[in-house]
């Protein structure tokens, strides 16, 4: 009963921060200056033109008119027509969101597995060799802009070494049939296994990248926690009963370290969902994030609310998974 | 076969089509001959023949459909290939015959010609296109009713005749088709699309590569990520040489270059000047550089003070530092602009005109003006490297002669917002004109109250010559002179810091043959052919 009124008030949270989001983002884009119209129009032209394009967009009407006219087609499903690609940004992100999306999703993994494996393995062994080897790494993860790591990581893997197929975004060749939109699935579900391999060669670099940025501050943060975890009474109490080490990390001290570290995965997924912009402009990657900033420039309204409103659901979704998921798993939240 | 071991990159080379391995010794050469790889920037913005405006939309749109004209391919003689308007040659149009009077041109349309599908282009095809062009607001409507003084649709005479009549005489009326604006549609197919509230298509034709005739037909748009062409066998100047074009949309230009580096790509579009001069001795890569009429300059608000005063914007144009600014920003691969009309079109009056850098003037005629010590600020369009540069440069040189400034960074579309709306004080900016002709680029951009006259500037002199000249031939001893007069006054109010004429530049792999440098430097890949 208590978790059905704490879902429901979650799912209030949500809508409104949504319809906030909605109201900031309009007010912001249109506040802005720049009017997507005389871009596109060229020199080639006249005011007259220019103005009656600007009436056709509607955007010669009061703030509040365009605002309801914004609402009454997104409860239509129609986010509007992006003036810079020239389609619906319903199909301008059908496109590109489920590349954002794998990316994501693949990094997010090899994120979590690497940080966690590390992590724990520096707690258990702090003084060890290994353990400078993850500060390192931990560092350099955190403090390099993903921007100047991607730029190397093709310098190193594709121009010197030539192990990696070339930066030219999700695959070389034929993309497999559309089902989910996601191309490593999509191969999978046709069984086209030569479309398979090329989107995993393809995501393989870029994934690393966001890997080991995002994998960084979880490695610590696990680390962190798990030291302190192992140092605590209970953990003692545990070794001192002969319970076996192994035993003792991963089922007694893991779990109570991994709780603050699911909020940073959170946090670092939200982001990632959210399309990493340097990393899709440096792999030619054909994201929302690289969509979103094209569209800032051109003052393009209509894919700049989208893709911020749909970054925000996402954001928000996270977190309520996660929320939900403290709830299950630690007993403290339920009190 | 290099190594590309990262799950299985051999396979992934197969299945390539063997367009990115192209480099690599094993494929047949059959199998490469045929394919041209070109990384480009950016994406297509529109389909609309009428509406496209940026570089990637006219790329693709030379080479969907046929204009009613076509630039004639012209050897330099020193290995440079060009096409320019004042040398036409007929594509849907077979040839056209002017009327006494200037005002009517009796055309032949080109007979067995078809579109993708096989259909005959037929007369009405073209009249139809024409009026779409009249009836909707994009830049071919401008070029029909402002250069060829064309308000109403041709006349069919019968199936290979029409008659084009203009309301005024102009020099640049045949000209102005060669622009992929005037692209020949398929009117069964445009009107099946059109709706009431869209009776031109404006809306499926913006999205939708239509049923064009030109060399290549575009057969796969994967947005943000590649396009792919393939030739139209059935083109009526005889099947391309190149059978498949692939573009692969790489925003880093660093990327883009590795690219074509490794041989992933036989073209690499729009490199910045620094890389360029990277590729200097590769292997196997040839960086084309042609001269341009593509300028260079930063225009001055005209209509509002501080910069209204005369003597203050010469003061201006002779503080800059103009060698600087060639060897600095383009690395020496441009030539110094003097005036208005760039060097290689008609009537250009060269270095016989224009500001030297003299820092002793420039103070003189700024203490001697009214200038009040007010900011100057000077805007550029933030996403183009090249313009921040020069807007650096130029500001350390006028704080030099006591003009004080301010850097303004724009993104693109507040910066064409507030240019369009005449407020900005000092913009950074590249005009390149598609006609080669005084009158074009005069009337484009220093006609009074024109659109495009961005510096707000207004001098009788040069709006008499612009009225008068369309009814002259090119070559008329009295339009030279009217020009040559307009540049003279125009350099002498000096609206624009004419800086430079950036040369055209384009890195692309030995083995790509025939590249033509055209007017509005559009690559036309029916030009080219791979050398194996």
């Amino acid at each position: 009963m208590r978790t059905a009124s704490y879902l429901a008030r979650r799912l209030v949270y949500f809508v409104v921060s949504v319809l906030g989001v909605l109201v900031i983002t309009f007010v912001v884009t249109r506040a802005l200056p720049g009017n997507p119209v005389y871009l596109l129009a060229g020199p080639l032209t006249d005011q007259a033109k220019v103005d009656a394009a600007i009436r056709e967009l509607g955007l010669d009407r009061p703030l509040p008119a365009q605002f309801v006219a914004y609402l009454g087609d997104l409860v239509h499903g129609d986010l509007g027509t992006s003036l810079r690609t020239s389609q619906s940004v319903v199909s301008d992100l059908g496109s590109r969101w489920p590349a954002t999306a794998e990316l994501a999703l693949f990094a997010i993994v090899v994120a979590v597995g690497w940080a966690l494996l590390v992590g724990t393995l520096a707690a258990v062994f702090p003084r060890s060799v290994f353990a400078r080897a993850a500060d390192f790494v931990g560092s350099l993860g955190v403090s390099v802009p993903e921007f100047w790591l991607a730029t190397v990581v093709i310098l190193v893997f594709f121009t010197s070494l030539d192990i990696a197929p070339p930066p030219i975004g999700r695959i070389s060749g034929t993309p497999p049939g559309t089902i989910t939109g996601f191309y490593t699935v999509d191969a999978l579900l046709t069984a086209d296994w030569t479309a398979l391999r090329a989107s995993l060669a393809q995501l393989l670099l870029p994934g690393l990248t966001l890997a080991l940025t995002t994998g960084a501050p979880m490695m610590r943060t696990a680390r962190e926690f798990m030291t302190g975890v192992l140092g605590s009474p209970y953990i003692r109490a545990g070794r001192a009963l002969g319970i076996p080490p192994a035993r003792l990390v991963v089922r007694h001290a893991l779990p109570n370290a991994l709780l603050p570290v699911t909020t940073m995965i959170a946090t670092m997924f939200g982001y990632l969902l959210g399309g990493t912009v340097m990393v899709e402009f440096v792999f030619a990657w054909p994201g929302v994030g690289k969509y979103a900033v094209d569209s800032i420039t051109a003052s393009d309204y209509a894919p700049v609310m989208a893709v911020v409103v749909l970054s925000a659901m996402v954001y928000l979704l996270v977190y309520l998974v996660t929320d939900v998921f403290h709830l299950f798993v630690d007993p403290r939240s339920r009190t | 076969m290099r190594l590309r071991s990262l799950a299985g990159g051999v396979a992934v080379c197969a299945a390539l089509a063997l367009a990115a391995c192209s480099a690599d010794s094993d494929p047949p050469a059959s199998a490469t001959d045929s394919v041209l790889t070109v990384a480009v920037p950016d994406d297509i913005q529109t389909l609309d023949p009428m509406y496209a405006n940026f570089a990637r939309a006219h790329n693709a749109l030379q080479q969907i459909y046929d204009t009613p004209v076509n630039l004639e391919t012209q050897d330099r003689g020193n290995g440079q290939l060009v096409g320019t308007p004042d040398k036409l040659k007929g594509s849907a149009f077979e040839s056209w015959e002017r009327s006494a009077d200037g005002l009517t041109y009796t055309v032949k349309i080109r007979q067995g010609m078809t579109f993708h599908d096989g259909s005959p282009v037929t007369a009405e095809d073209v009249v139809y296109s024409f009026d779409r062009a009249l009836n909707t607001k994009g830049g071919a409507n401008w070029l029909l009713t402002q250069i060829a003084f064309v308000t109403k649709p041709p006349v069919v005479v019968d199936a290979s005749t029409i008659t084009l009549t203009a309301d005024k005489p102009s020099a640049l009326a045949i000209q102005a088709l060669y622009m992929d604006g005037l692209a020949i549609l398929d009117q069964d197919e445009v009107k099946s699309h059109a709706t009431t509230d869209d009776p031109w298509a404006e809306k499926w034709l913006a999205k939708n590569a239509g049923n064009g005739s030109g060399p290549y037909k575009l057969t796969s748009w994967t947005p943000d990520q590649e396009v792919v062409f393939e030739a139209f066998d059935g083109y009526w100047a005889g099947a391309p040489a190149i059978k498949k074009i692939v573009w692969k949309i790489v925003p880093s230009a660093a990327q883009r270059l590795a690219l074509l580096r490794s041989g992933d790509v036989d073209i690499a579009e729009s490199l910045p000047p620094d890389q360029l001069a990277s590729l200097k001795g590769a292997d196997g890569v040839t960086v084309l550089s042609a001269a341009s009429q593509n300028v260079s300059i930063v225009g001055m608000n005209n209509g509002r003070a501080p910069l209204s005063d005369k003597a203050l914007r010469q003061g201006i144009s002779y503080a800059v530092d103009y060698d600087r600014i060639l060897s600095q920003v383009y690395q020496g691969e441009a030539e110094r602009l003097y005036g208005p009309i760039p060097k290689g079109a008609a009537t250009s009056l060269g270095d016989t005109i224009g500001y030297k850098q003299d820092v002793e003037k420039a103070k003189q005629l700024v203490g001697g003006s009214g200038y009040d010590g007010a900011t100057v600020k000077i805007a550029f369009d933030n996403s183009k490297q090249l313009h921040e540069q020069i807007a650096v440069l130029l500001k350390s040189q006028l704080d030099a002669v006591g003009v004080t400034t301010e850097l303004e960074p724009l993104t693109s579309a507040v910066f064409s917002e507030r240019k369009a709306k005449k407020d900005l004080d000092m913009y950074v900016d590249e005009s390149l004109a598609w006609i080669n002709d005084p009158d074009y680029i005069l009337s484009l951009t220093f006609q009074c109250e024109v659109y495009g006259n961005y510096a707000d500037y207004c001098n009788q002199t040069v709006d008499d010559a612009i009225a008068k000249g369309w009814a002259m031939e090119a070559d008329d001893p009295v339009r030279v002179a009217l020009f040559e007069n307009a540049q003279r006054a125009l350099v002498d109010d000096a609206p624009w810091l004419f800086l430079a004429q950036p040369n055209y530049r384009m890195a692309m792999s030995s083995a790509v043959q025939g590249f033509v440098v055209r007017q509005n430097e559009v690559p036309f890949y029916y030009d080219l052919s791979l050398k194996g």
